[in-house]
């Protein structure tokens, strides 16, 4: 991991959860590409990419549209395959895993969050909220009562019946956010969790998200454009063109004007 | 993992999304159920009438004959070889089979009878009247006076013999007949009926008599009796009985042989094959329609929720469970077609079970395999039919579901969550 930019004068979540440090990495890539298409008409993606996510980090992968934000959380959500170079996820290299076998660490590794959303329509919210606790096998009553809680906490109480079809673009956000993190996994991947909150449900969510990266150790990797979720990530990693531009950590609260310049300032 | 409703009630609700492309489907797989609980029905129907029809206007179900009788059909072959038998006795054993219904004892000849005008060559069968209309139909047909009476010398005479002989009720006709004992049996008979079976060969040289009448005719003892046949509680269950009465008068000897219709008239099993496999084509060809039927709606659907199922691969569903959600709601589909094809069919059933639809007036009676075969459509019901069609129907459906349910699988998350 390079730090071009401060460094925390608090241990980090990432910091404590190394401890000794014998803990694999939440997320480390090796050289990692993804090309699509072939010869003179071939788009890398992603290139070049190296990084090393700690266990317990709260990053956001900042860069223009088209810079290779997503492909990058798809690769190491193991969505898509590399076109070369390697994914590790708690340890784990998600290239060697089965179907079954990736299907499985995000099941009990992962949470995503995706930008639209991505509700299942016939599921009510309690339902979509539950979904992974259900694959897991928790118990109806256990599972039922965490996505109660949480939805008081983030403001949906009361909305556990309504379909996706029925809630607005802030509430189905919130509903994604609390299906990510509900079952507590080691890493969440958000890509643009915020994009249709306004400010202060942003900030019920993040606090959420925080809270679980202090408590727990939670691991979370942000898509954003947000400068109101930069400003609260300890580290961010600058993608221009699919390869990392910039990799820093910085203080929570700060917002390094590196971040906001415009590519090839 | 308590996922067992899960799959279902999604399935139902993901149908439910586009109802009238489900309904539409529904209600196709729906028609092609009850087409093919009716259609069976109607075919089995039918098979049954043709069997009943083919054994019970003459030739029995079950028939005990000496097995030297056939095929020269010798005066002294009679049942139980020489000496014959008690038929008394014979016909209460048979009788007490549960799976038998009645029996009754037959002598056959050949010879010629002649009336005041000219004669005929003729098959001559000996019986007793009330026995023979528990067993077969055939004195049924007749179509002026009565049945023989014993000991009065009274034949009945084919129609069409009658119209030959230019002779009638009232009239009396000679027989002729070489003798078991080498002689040539002569007699005066009075024509005491005219009777029409339906059957060219029996109606134009069949003469009917008494059982006791015949035997003296041809200088046979009271035990001589050629035949035994017997009518069986269910025609398909003639095998059956026929080994059992055979076990229970193994004590008669090597001269007494039991045998069902399907040996000896093999040309309506062949039939009623043919019947079975007519109703596998249909069933086929109805559920390979509702296959692409189903196959096309869940590929639609698939299509379309591309996304949905990248999504669902994200948050860590395996591949079984993604083909399973797919299976769930081709499952739904198929019990949604299944409860609307029980609906479609019942009433079509109901009536055809209760009022069998006679359409002989109109298509007429048909001579086929040498049995009477009348235009009545008959639906049979049993439970069999509609419970192995609703589950063929439901195997189909998953079946049809499976390619989309891999496509499903296949899903290429990234690209479907990016939405290309």
């Amino acid at each position: 991991m390079s730090s071009t930019s401060g460094s925390p004068s608090t241990p980090s979540p990432a910091v404590e959860a190394r401890g000794d440090g014998s803990a694999p990495p939440s997320v480390r890539t090796e050289d990692l590409w993804k090309t699509y298409g072939e010869g003179e008409t071939a788009v890398h993606a992603v290139q070049r990419v190296s990084i090393t996510i700690e266990r317990g980090e709260f990053v956001v992968l900042s860069g223009p549209s088209g810079s290779g934000k997503t492909t990058l959380v798809n690769l190491i959500g193991g969505l898509t395959d590399p076109s070369r170079g390697k994914v590790w996820v708690a340890g784990e290299e998600v290239g060697a895993m089965s179907e079954r076998a990736r299907a499985r660490m995000r099941l009990e590794h992962i949470g995503f969050v995706f930008q639209a959303f991505n509700l299942l329509p016939v599921l009510s919210a309690l339902e979509n909220a539950e979904f992974p606790l259900m694959l897991r096998g928790v118990d109806r009553d256990t599972r039922r009562a965490a996505v109660r809680e949480l939805f008081e906490e983030i403001g949906l109480g009361g909305l556990e019946d309504r379909r996706p079809g029925a809630l607005s673009g802030g509430q189905q956000q919130r509903v994604a956010v609390a299906r990510a993190v509900l079952g507590a996994p080691a890493l969440v991947l958000a890509d643009e969790p915020t994009a249709n909150l306004d400010t202060s449900a942003s900030d019920a969510l993040l606090g959420v998200m925080e809270l679980l990266n202090q408590e727990r150790h939670v691991t979370f990797i942000f898509c954003t454009h947000d400068p109101f979720v930069m400003r609260r990530a300890r580290r961010i990693i600058r993608l221009v063109d699919g390869h990392v531009e910039r990799d820093a950590e910085k203080e929570p609260g700060d917002l390094p004007s590196w971040v906001l310049e415009p590519v090839g300032t | 993992m308590k996922l067992r409703g899960y799959w279902l009630r999604v399935g139902w609700r993901n149908l439910g999304r586009h109802r009238r492309r489900s309904v539409i489907t529904a209600l196709a797989l729906a028609w092609g159920f009850a087409a093919v609980v009716v259609l069976n029905g109607m075919m089995e129907g039918m098979g049954t009438d043709f069997i009943r029809s083919g054994t019970d206007l003459m030739a029995g179900q079950i028939r005990i004959q000496n097995p030297a009788y056939e095929p020269e059909r010798e005066l002294w072959d009679a049942v139980g070889g020489d000496g014959g038998v008690d038929v008394r006795a014979l016909l209460e054993r048979v009788e007490g089979d549960p799976g038998v219904l009645a029996a009754a004892p037959r002598v056959y000849g050949a010879g010629i009878v002649a009336s005041d005008e000219t004669s005929r060559g003729t098959m001559l069968m000996g019986v007793l009247p009330e026995r023979e209309a528990a067993v077969t139909h055939f004195l049924d047909g007749l179509v002026e006076g009565t049945t023989p009476e014993p000991g009065a010398y009274e034949v009945v005479l084919g129609e069409e013999l009658a119209r030959q002989l230019r002779t009638g009720v009232g009239d009396v006709v000679v027989l002729v007949s070489p003798a078991a004992d080498g002689s040539l049996g002569n007699e005066l008979f009075t024509v005491s009926g005219i009777v029409r079976t339906g059957i060219p060969e029996v109606d134009a040289s069949q003469v009917i008599l008494e059982l006791d009448d015949l035997q003296f005719l041809l200088a046979l003892a009271p035990g001589d009796v050629h035949e035994v046949v017997a009518a069986a509680a269910d025609p398909w269950d003639a095998p059956a009985v026929s080994e059992r009465v055979g076990g229970d008068l193994a004590d008669l000897g090597p001269a007494v042989e039991v045998v069902p219709w399907t040996e000896f008239r093999p040309e309506l099993v062949e039939f009623a094959s043919l019947v079975r496999g007519a109703n596998w084509i249909i069933l086929l060809v109805i559920f390979l329609m509702a296959a692409f039927g189903v196959a096309n709606t869940m590929l639609m659907g698939t299509f379309e929720r591309r996304r949905e199922f990248a999504v669902v691969k994200a948050l860590g569903m395996r591949p079984g469970q993604v083909v399973l959600t797919v299976v769930g709601e081709a499952l739904a589909l198929g019990a949604l077609a299944v409860a609307a094809g029980a609906v479609l069919a019942t009433p079509f059933v109901l009536w055809l079970t209760h009022y069998p639809l006679d359409l002989t007036p109109v298509a007429g009676e048909q001579m086929f395999m040498e049995t009477l075969f009348r235009f009545v459509l008959r639906v049979e019901h049993s439970w069999d039919v509609p419970l192995r069609s609703a589950a063929a129907l439901v195997v189909t459906a998953v079946a049809a579901a499976l390619y989309p349910a891999y496509r499903a699988v296949r899903t290429p998350a990234a690209e479907a969550l990016a939405g290309r």
